[in-house]
C-alpha cells in the first residue's frame, strides 16, 4: 500500500508530462487540467504516505537492478527513509500549490500547454531525485533538473534576456555538476557501489581522508552550482527572467533545494572529512552574509527574493557545516514554504503595478487598489524570513542559533546574527514599501472568479502552513530533527538575543521606509563604498562575465589563431621547400593544402623522433 | 555465401547503380526508393550475419566477433545516408547514381577494412572506401569550393596513405609477412627494437587520417564545407568508426601490455579534443562548425582506445556506435533546413521550433547528446568512457575530456538557442514540411537516442563481446 502510494507520488507528475505531450496542439485548457489534476493526486498521495510512514521503523526500499558493468552495479528505485520523505511531500504539495496558482498567472500565455509540460517534467525529475535509491541515478535526475530549469528559465524565449539567462544558469550550474559527476565516478571506482544506503552507512570507513576530501570537495562544488553558493551564485539573481511561478519553484522546493539535500543525504559521509565540514560552513558563510548585502539596496521585488534565497541556502550549508544537518534541513523546509508563497505574492503585486517589479512603482499604487489579504499574506512571509516568533522561519531559525550556542561555535552565531540582522531589514524595507499607500491613479484591474480560486487559495494555504504549520506537526518535528527547543536558561538567552536582533532590523526599516517621508538607499548611502561595492555586485558577475565570454571566447581565438598564425607561420618557414614542390596546388586559396601536409608530417616526424631516441 | 552476405550485396547494389548511370531516361525518384530499400537490405543482411564466424581467402579475410559488430555499425549508417539521400538540391539529377554508386563501394571498402587480416588486404579495402569518397567531394554541382576541398581531401588523403605504406613496408620487412596474426605471433622478439614502433605508428597514420584525429585533422573543416551534408554526415560518422574499428585492430595487435605510444596517444587526444572544440567556438557555418565538433569527438573516442582494456575498448564502441546516429541526425536537420543544397549559417537555424517543431526537438536531442547531457545515449556513452579512463589511471586525460565537454556545451547551445528563437518582427516563416520517411527518421533518432542513454544495458553488452576477443 504504502509503496503504491509512493508510485503514485512519483510518477503523478510524470504521466501528466507524457499525457500533455502526446495531447494535439490545440488542446490548451485540456492540458492545464490534466498537469493540476495529476499533480494535484501526487500532492494527495504523498500526504497521506507521510501520514502513514511516518513513524515506521524502517524505509521503503524497491530496487532494480538497471546497469552491470564490470564490477560496478548501479540500481534504480527508491530509498524513502523520513528525511526523503519529508522532502518528497514538500516538494509535491508545493509544486501542486504553485500549478494551481500558474492556471491565474499563466491564463493568457498561448504557450501554455509548453509550459505545464515542462513543469510537470521539472517537479518529476525533482521527486525522483529525492527518492533515489542510488547516487549514479541522482546525478542523472540532478542533470535533468538542471536541463528543465534551462527550458523554464528561457520559457519567454522572445526576450534575448531571458537566453541568456537561460544559458548562464545552465552553464554555471553544468559546472558544478562537472564536480559532482566526478564524485560519483570516484565512488563507482573506490567502493564499487553508489547505493545511498551503502554511501551513508559503510562507504566512509573505505576510504582514506584525503580521498574523503577529494569526494567531499567535488560533491560540493556540485552543490555550489545548484544551490548557487558563492562564487556561482550569479545565475540565481538572472534567473528571476523565467515566469514568476518558475521562480517560485525553483527557490522553494525544486532546483535550489536539491543541494542542500544532496549535502544532508550525504551527511554521514560528509561528516567524516572535517576540512570538508569547515569549507562548507565558511562557503555558506561567506555566500550567505555577500548576498544578503547585495539585497539592500535592490528595487526589483523578485530579484530581493532572490538574494535572500541565495542568502538563505548560504544560512543553511553553513548549519550543515558548522554540524547539524537537521538544523540545515528543517529550515530548508520552512524555508520552502514561505518563500514561494512570497514568489507567488511578487507575481500579484507585480500584477497590480501593472507589469513592474520596481517595488517604489508598486508603493505608487493606491492601498485600495490592493488586495488586503496580499498585503496580510506579504507580512507574514517577510516577518517569517526575518525570523520572528511565532512564524514558521523563527523556528528553523532558532534551532540552528540554539545548536551554535550549545556547541560554542561563537565565531559562526556572531556571523549569523548579522546576517539575521540584514535579512529582517532588507525583507522589512521590502514589506514596508510595498503596503505604501500611493497616489497614481491606475485603471483597476478585474479578476474573473474562477481565475480568483487559482490565485488565491496557494498563497493562503501556504500562509496557513506558515503561521501554523510547524506548530500543529511540532511533536513530530522535534522528535525527528532533534531540536534545540528545550525552555532552559540558554534558550530563553538565545531567544532574547536573536528577538532583540531582529526588531532591531525591523525598526531601522520603519525609520526609513515606514514613515511619511522615505528614503531609497536608506542607511546604506551614508556607509561610504558600500552602494558602489553593491552597484558593482561584489564585481563577480564581471569576473565571471570576463570569464565566461573573454577567457573562454579569447580562448577559442587564440586557439584557432595559433594554429592559423604560429603553427603555420613557423611551418612556413621550415616547409618552404615544400611549398615549391607544390606549384601545381598553389592555385588553391592561400595554399592551406601544404601547411596542413607540413604540421601533420612534423607531428608525425617528431613522434618518429620520440619513438627512436626514447630512453 | 551468406558469410558475406554485406559484402555480395553491396557488390551487387554497387554494379546495378553502375549500370543504371549509364541509362538516358533516368527515373530518379524510382532511383531514390530503391536506394532506401538496398540500404535497408544491406542493414537485414548485416543483422542476418551477426552471428557468422569464419576464415576465408586463405587467411586474409576473417569474421569474427568485432568485424561483424562493426559491419553492423557501418550498415546503420549506410541505410541512413541513403534514407536521407532523397531530394537532394546539389546534386543534379543525372548524377544521382553514381552518387549511389561511390557510397555502395565506400561501404564495401569499409566492411573489407574491418574484416582484413591481412596488410594487402587491408590497403586494398582502404583505398576503396576513400577515393569513392574523394569522387563524392565535387559533385556537388555549380560549386568551385567543393572541388577545391575534393583536391584538399585527396592530397592530404594520399599523402597519409603515402606515410602508412612506407610502414607497411617496414613492417613486411622487419617480419617477412603480411598477415597480422602473424606479425602479431613475432612481437616478442620485435617489442625491443625502436625500428618497430616507428613502423608501428607510421602504419596507422592514414587511419587517424580517418579519424581527422590531430594532426590529420586539418582536412576535416574544408571538406565538410565543400561537400553536400548527406555525404559530409556520411564521411563524419560511417568512414570514421570504420577508421576506429581498424585502428583498434592494429593497435591491439601490438598487444594490451606493450604501452610503448602511450603518451603518443595521450597527446594527439588532448590536442584534438582542445583544438576541436576551442575552435568550434568561433564558427558560423554549420557543416564547418560540426567539422570541429567531430574533430573533439575523435579525441573522446581515442581516449577510450588508449586505455587499452575492454572497459575502455567497449566504451569507445559504444560511443562509436551512438555517435553514428547523433552526429547523422544533426547532418540530417542540416539538410532539411538547406535552402537549395547551400551551406547553412548558424544564423538561419533561428526560427526554427516554429517553422517545424519536430525538427528543432530532433536538433536539440542530437547536440545535447553530443554535448553529453544526460540522460541521452551521448552522455551515457560519455560516461563510460571517462569511467573507464579514470580507472585506468588515466585521471587527467579524463579531467580534460570532461572540461572539454563543457566548453563544447556552449558552442552547441548556441545553435538550440537560435533554434528556439522566434524570427524577426516581420519575417516570413516558411513552414518546413517533413515527408513521411523523415519523419519516421525523426521519431528513430528520437527513440534510438534515449533509448540508448536510458538503457545501456541493451548495447553495451554487444560491444563488450565485439572487444572482448581481444583479451581472449
Amino acid at each position: 500500500m504504502n509503496l503504491n502510494l509512493l508510485h503514485i507520488s512519483v510518477f503523478a507528475n510524470f504521466l501528466a508530462f507524457v499525457v500533455i505531450v502526446f495531447l494535439p496542439k490545440t488542446w490548451v485548457k485540456r492540458s492545464v487540467t490534466v498537469a493540476v489534476s495529476f499533480a494535484g493526486i501526487g500532492a494527495l498521495a504523498s500526504t497521506i504516505l507521510l501520514f502513514r510512514q511516518f513513524s515506521a521503523p524502517a524505509p521503503i526500499e524497491w530496487v532494480i537492478p538497471w546497469l552491470k558493468w564490470n564490477s560496478a552495479q548501479v540500481n534504480v528505485g527508491y530509498y524513502l527513509d523520513t528525511l526523503a520523505l519529508v522532502m518528497l511531500t514538500s516538494v509535491c504539495v508545493i509544486s501542486f500549490l504553485i500549478q494551481l496558482y500558474s492556471v491565474w498567472y499563466m491564463n493568457e500565455d498561448p504557450a501554455k500547454k509548453r509550459f505545464f509540460g515542462t513543469i510537470t517534467f521539472f517537479t518529476w525529475a525533482m521527486i525522483s531525485f529525492v527518492v533515489s535509491v542510488n547516487l549514479f541515478a541522482s546525478y542523472l535526475f540532478w542533470e535533468l533538473i538542471g536541463l528543465a530549469s534551462y527550458l523554464l528559465i528561457g520559457f519567454w524565449h522572445e526576450k534575448a534576456s531571458a537566453r541568456a539567462a537561460a544559458i548562464k544558469a545552465f552553464v554555471m550550474t553544468r559546472f558544478g555538476d562537472l564536480g559532482f559527476m566526478a564524485a560519483v565516478i570516484l565512488l563507482i571506482i573506490q567502493v564499487h557501489n553508489t547505493d545511498i544506503s551503502f554511501l551513508i552507512t559503510q562507504a566512509g570507513s573505505q576510504l582514506g581522508q584525503t580521498q574523503l576530501l577529494i569526494i567531499v570537495g567535488l560533491i560540493f562544488l556540485g552543490v555550489m552550482g545548484k544551490s548557487a553558493q558563492f562564487p556561482l551564485y550569479t545565475w540565481l539573481p538572472d534567473a528571476m527572467e523565467g515566469p514568476t511561478p518558475v521562480s517560485a519553484l525553483i527557490h522553494s522546493a525544486t532546483m535550489v533545494a536539491a543541494g542542500v539535500f544532496l549535502l544532508v543525504r550525504l551527511f554521514p559521509l560528509i561528516e567524516l572529512s572535517s576540512a570538508g565540514m569547515h569549507y562548507i560552513c565558511f562557503i555558506g558563510g561567506l555566500s550567505s552574509l555577500l548576498t544578503a548585502i547585495l539585497a539592500l539596496l535592490e528595487r526589483d521585488m523578485k530579484r530581493i527574493l532572490a538574494y535572500s534565497t541565495c542568502s538563505q541556502l548560504g544560512f543553511m550549508v553553513m548549519a550543515v557545516g558548522a554540524g547539524t544537518w537537521s538544523g540545515g534541513m528543517f529550515h530548508l523546509l520552512t524555508h520552502a514554504f514561505f518563500k514561494s508563497m512570497l514568489f507567488l505574492l511578487s507575481g500579484y503585486f507585480i500584477f497590480a503595478s501593472h507589469h513592474s517589479n520596481d517595488i517604489f512603482d508598486m508603493a505608487k499604487v493606491p492601498l485600495k487598489d490592493k488586495s488586503k489579504l496580499m498585503l496580510a499574506l506579504l507580512w507574514i512571509g517577510a516577518l517569517a524570513l526575518a525570523g520572528l516568533f511565532p512564524l514558521s522561519g523563527f523556528m528553523s531559525k532558532e534551532n540552528i542559533f540554539g545548536y551554535l550556542l550549545e556547541h560554542h561555535h561563537y565565531g559562526i552565531y556572531s556571523v549569523a546574527l548579522t546576517i539575521s540582522f540584514l535579512t529582517a531589514y532588507y525583507t522589512s524595507r521590502m514589506a514596508f514599501v510595498v503596503s505604501r499607500d500611493g497616489h497614481h491613479q491606475m485603471e483597476h484591474h478585474t479578476i474573473s472568479k474562477g481565475l480568483n480560486i487559482a490565485l488565491r487559495v496557494p498563497v493562503t494555504v501556504l500562509g496557513l502552513v506558515t503561521v501554523a504549520g510547524v506548530w500543529v506537526f511540532f511533536p513530530w518535528l522535534k522528535e525527528f530533527f532533534q531540536l534545540h527547543l528545550e525552555l532552559n536558561r540558554e534558550f530563553w538567552l538565545n531567544f532574547g538575543i536573536t528577538t532583540t536582533v531582529v526588531l532591531t532590523g525591523i525598526g531601522i526599516a520603519y525609520l526609513y521606509f515606514g514613515r511619511k517621508t522615505f528614503s531609497e538607499k536608506g542607511w546604506v548611502g551614508f556607509v561610504p563604498g558600500l552602494d558602489f561595492l553593491i552597484a558593482k555586485k561584489f564585481y563577480l558577475d564581471i569576473f565571471w562575465n570576463a570569464v565566461m565570454q573573454k577567457g573562454v571566447y579569447g580562448l577559442a581565438k587564440a586557439g584557432f589563431w595559433s594554429e592559423a598564425h604560429i603553427v603555420n607561420a613557423a611551418v612556413n618557414n621550415v616547409g618552404y621547400a615544400c611549398v615549391r614542390g607544390g606549384k601545381a596546388v598553389t592555385k588553391l586559396q592561400a595554399g592551406e593544402v601544404q601547411r596542413y601536409i607540413v604540421i601533420a608530417v612534423l607531428v608525425i616526424v617528431a613522434v618518429v623522433l620520440y619513438l627512436t631516441f626514447r630512453g | 555465401m551468406w558469410f558475406y552476405a554485406i559484402e555480395t550485396i553491396l557488390t551487387v547494389a554497387a554494379i546495378f547503380f553502375f549500370a543504371s548511370s549509364l541509362r538516358r531516361d533516368l527515373n530518379v525518384e524510382a532511383l531514390e526508393k530503391f536506394a532506401s530499400v538496398c540500404g535497408a537490405v544491406v542493414l537485414a543482411s548485416a543483422v542476418l550475419s551477426f552471428g557468422f564466424r569464419g576464415i576465408f581467402f586463405a587467411g586474409t579475410y576473417e569474421m569474427d566477433a568485432f568485424s561483424q559488430f562493426v559491419k553492423l555499425i557501418l550498415a546503420l549508417g549506410y541505410f541512413i545516408a541513403l534514407l536521407i539521400s532523397r531530394n537532394i538540391h546539389d546534386i543534379e539529377g543525372k548524377y544521382r547514381p553514381e552518387y549511389f554508386l561511390f557510397l555502395t563501394t565506400a561501404t564495401l571498402g569499409m566492411t573489407v577494412l574491418v574484416s582484413a587480416k591481412d596488410l594487402i588486404t587491408l590497403y586494398t579495402g582502404l583505398e576503396l572506401s576513400s577515393y569513392s569518397l574523394y569522387l563524392l567531394i565535387p559533385m556537388r554541382k555549380h560549386d568551385n569550393a567543393s572541388i577545391e576541398a575534393a583536391i584538399k581531401y585527396l592530397i592530404i588523403g594520399i599523402a597519409s596513405t603515402g606515410v602508412m605504406i612506407y610502414g607497411f613496408s617496414l613492417l613486411f620487412g622487419l617480419t617477412q609477412t603480411t598477415y597480422l596474426n602473424e606479425i602479431a605471433a613475432k612481437l616478442p622478439g620485435l617489442i625491443h627494437l625502436h625500428v618497430f614502433w616507428v613502423a608501428f605508428f607510421l602504419s596507422v597514420v592514414a587511419f587517424l587520417f580517418k579519424l581527422s584525429l590531430f594532426p590529420l585533422h586539418a582536412w576535416a573543416p574544408d571538406v565538410y564545407e565543400g561537400g553536400n551534408a548527406q555525404t559530409v554526415g556520411f564521411i563524419s560518422t560511417v568512414s570514421k568508426v570504420a577508421g576506429l574499428a581498424v585502428f583498434i585492430r592494429f593497435v591491439m595487435m601490438a598487444g594490451h601490455d606493450n604501452r610503448v605510444l602511450e603518451g603518443v596517444w595521450i597527446s594527439l587526444a588532448i590536442a584534438s579534443m582542445t583544438l576541436g572544440n576551442l575552435s568550434a567556438l568561433i564558427q558560423g557555418d554549420m557543416k564547418r562548425l560540426l567539422a570541429y565538433s567531430s574533430i573533439a569527438q575523435a579525441g573522446y573516442l581515442l581516449v577510450g582506445v588508449l586505455c587499452l582494456n575492454d572497459k575502455g575498448l567497449s566504451a569507445a564502441m559504444f560511443y562509436a556506435a551512438v555517435y553514428v546516429v547523433m552526429n547523422f541526425a544533426a547532418f540530417f536537420v542540416v539538410t532539411q533546413i538547406s535552402e537549395g543544397g547551400k551551406n547553412v549559417s548558424i544564423s538561419q537555424f533561428r526560427g526554427l521550433s516554429s517553422r517545424s517543431p519536430l525538427l528543432a526537438l530532433v536538433l536539440m536531442l542530437a547536440l545535447f547528446s553530443l554535448a553529453g547531457v544526460p540522460p541521452l545515449a551521448g552522455f551515457t556513452g560519455k560516461w563510460f568512457l571517462f569511467t573507464a579512463a579514470v580507472s585506468s589511471g588515466f585521471k587527467v586525460v579524463a579531467m580534460i575530456a570532461i572540461i572539454n565537454s563543457v566548453i563544447s556545451l556552449y558552442y552547441y547551445l548556441v545553435i538550440i538557442k537560435e533554434a528556439y528563437t522566434s524570427p524577426d518582427q516581420g519575417a516570413y516563416i516558411q513552414p518546413l514540411v517533413l515527408s513521411p520517411v523523415s519523419r519516421l527518421f525523426c521519431f528513430a533518432v528520437i527513440l534510438v537516442l534515449a533509448v540508448a542513454g536510458f538503457f545501456p544495458g541493451i548495447l553495451m553488452p554487444l560491444a563488450a563481446k565485439s572487444v572482448s576477443m581481444f583479451f581472449g
